[in-house]
């Protein structure tokens, strides 16, 4: 391979990444599966605020479809303030922060699921994040140990709803790179982008915050002391607990086609 | 085995990496160069020549899936932490843009990861890994690197992240010659390739090995070390 027939691309990096760590749904349409990808990987802090998108043309290639279906899908970005658009020599489309899930999203998200589907999703994340914290503890380095504990302290600390997102994914996401599976890895990320946002409504008080912080403190030590059936055992009750405040919220909501209050 | 046989292999092992420190020390001495004499007002602006080298060098081997020089804090005029990182992904190259704010939880801070804080005039040569590089990469890798020194000083580091499936294939094949069981494990004991079944890569030793202890059901022969700067260990071993 010869360097002069690569173009090289200065700005293109933050999506290409993105083919990497998140798979694609192929139940969805195209437009949707590139709006959930892009905005799962600003949720998980793959692409950061001020990140430029490549040209439409470009972000079109590397996702394999028609122009016309990379607008649609920056259309439904910028509506969801996760991308803004200028014009100009030196414009393009940017990365937003995002401002975090309004309640009623979250809301509408959650009344959406039955307490089972919602146990069906924990049951599959406490088989991911329960090995992942066993092997973690067979094989993390010691790089890997302080991150955790870093973490940990930034979840204590997080003062706004979206900084709590992703110090909790960050940290289970964490655990599983230092399990050194990189499937366990890409799984991580997938549920976290399910689960996170659901666990920290902005109405999640200083207790919520207080316990898992608790639990990752836990986890963590767990991890250092290379006790590889605690550091499992306490990650599968960290999940179990994670449940019973997802499904508390949900018996709190009405049904979406309002059966319960009939 | 013999003593000069596991040095040997050690050797070929090396062998493997030397083309890419080749790369590493030429980039190394380029952006030293670029380096106005003072130190003052080094830009990017400079590092033109470094860019072209890199965007050569990065598609000479499959092997290599990124490769860069990271500058030291404030080495760069007015940048706390500069990055010039380019990734080869299928026929494209694309520059690494990464999030370097230390107030925000999804920081890559590379001041405090091992590949770039050993490199120094005390140690010419880094090799870190196999691990995820999650919002790097975001691939198994191995990561090696060279200091970048000024007048005694690290000014940065040039860098280059390895495809871990790819080195494995390639110290496989020097290992398969090797008629005992034989590892390679790095600076964390962890094993990055083995001619056995036994010992998988990933997988962390509790210890490491030295010549005479036990390894399992195996005694270990001999422990040699390749060339390739932190730590790693050729590790054979025979029946008891």
């Amino acid at each position: 391979m010869n360097a002069s027939h690569l173009t090289p691309v200065e700005e293109a990096s933050t999506v290409t990444r993105l083919t990497s760590l998140i798979a694609p749904e192929s139940v969805r349409g195209r437009a949707d599966e590139i709006v959930q990808r892009i905005s799962e990987a600003i949720h998980l802090g793959l692409l950061n605020e001020g990140d430029r998108l490549p040209s439409e043309i470009d972000l079109a290639a590397q996702f394999g479809v028609a122009a016309m279906t990379i607008r649609e899908s920056l259309a439904a970005l910028r509506d969801a303030g996760l991308v803004e658009t200028r014009r100009g020599r030196t414009g393009g489309s940017f990365i937003q922060r995002p401002r975090g899930a309004t309640v009623d999203q979250v809301r509408r998200k959650l009344s959406a699921m039955t307490i089972s589907e919602l146990r069906d999703l924990t049951d599959e994340h406490q088989a991911i994040a329960g090995q992942a914290a066993r092997l973690a503890a067979e094989r993390g380095s010691p790089a890997n140990v302080r991150r955790l504990f870093a973490l940990t302290e930034q979840l204590g600390a997080a003062a706004t709803q979206v900084d709590r997102v992703r110090a909790d994914c960050r940290f289970h996401v964490e655990i599983a790179v230092a399990s050194q599976s990189i499937r366990l890895t890409r799984r991580e990320v997938e549920l976290q982008a399910e689960l996170s946002e659901l666990l920290w409504l902005p109405s999640a008080g200083e207790s919520e915050v207080a316990v898992a912080t608790d639990a990752h403190h836990a986890i963590a030590a767990a991890v250092l002391a290379e006790d590889a059936p605690e550091a499992r055992r306490l990650a599968e009750e960290h999940v179990t607990a994670n449940l019973r405040r997802l499904s508390q919220l949900r018996l709190s909501l009405a049904d979406p086609d309002g059966s319960m209050e009939a | 085995m013999s003593r000069p046989r596991a040095v040997a292999l050690a050797r070929s092992v090396s062998a493997i990496l030397e083309p890419v420190f080749a790369r590493l020390e030429e980039i190394s001495e380029l952006a030293a160069a670029s380096r106005p004499s003072d130190g003052v007002g080094w830009s990017e602006a400079d590092l033109g020549d470094v860019r072209q080298l890199l965007l050569e060098l990065i598609v000479e081997d499959s092997l290599t899936v990124g490769m860069g020089f990271v500058a030291a804090p404030a080495a760069i005029d007015g940048k706390d932490r500069y990055m010039l990182w380019w990734q080869q992904q299928g026929d494209r190259l694309a520059r690494l843009r990464l999030n370097f704010d230390r107030a925000s939880i999804d920081v890559y801070d590379y001041v405090e990861m091992d590949w770039f804080r050993l490199a120094g005039p005390g140690r010419p040569r880094v090799t870190f890994g196999p691990y995820i590089d999650y919002s790097g990469s975001e691939q198994y890798i191995v990561t090696a690197s060279v200091p970048v020194i000024v007048d005694g000083h690290t000014v940065g580091i040039a860098g280059a992240d390895l495809l871990s499936r790819e080195l494995e294939r390639r110290l496989l094949e020097v290992l398969r010659g090797i008629p005992d069981e034989a590892l390679i494990i790095n600076a964390e004991g962890r094993i990055v390739a083995a001619n056995s079944p036994r010992w998988v890569p990933g997988v962390r030793l509790r210890s490491r090995p030295e010549a005479g202890d036990r390894l399992e059901d195996r005694i270990v022969v001999d422990v040699a070390e390749p060339d390739v700067g932190i730590g790693w260990a050729l590790v054979t071993t025979e029946p008891t």
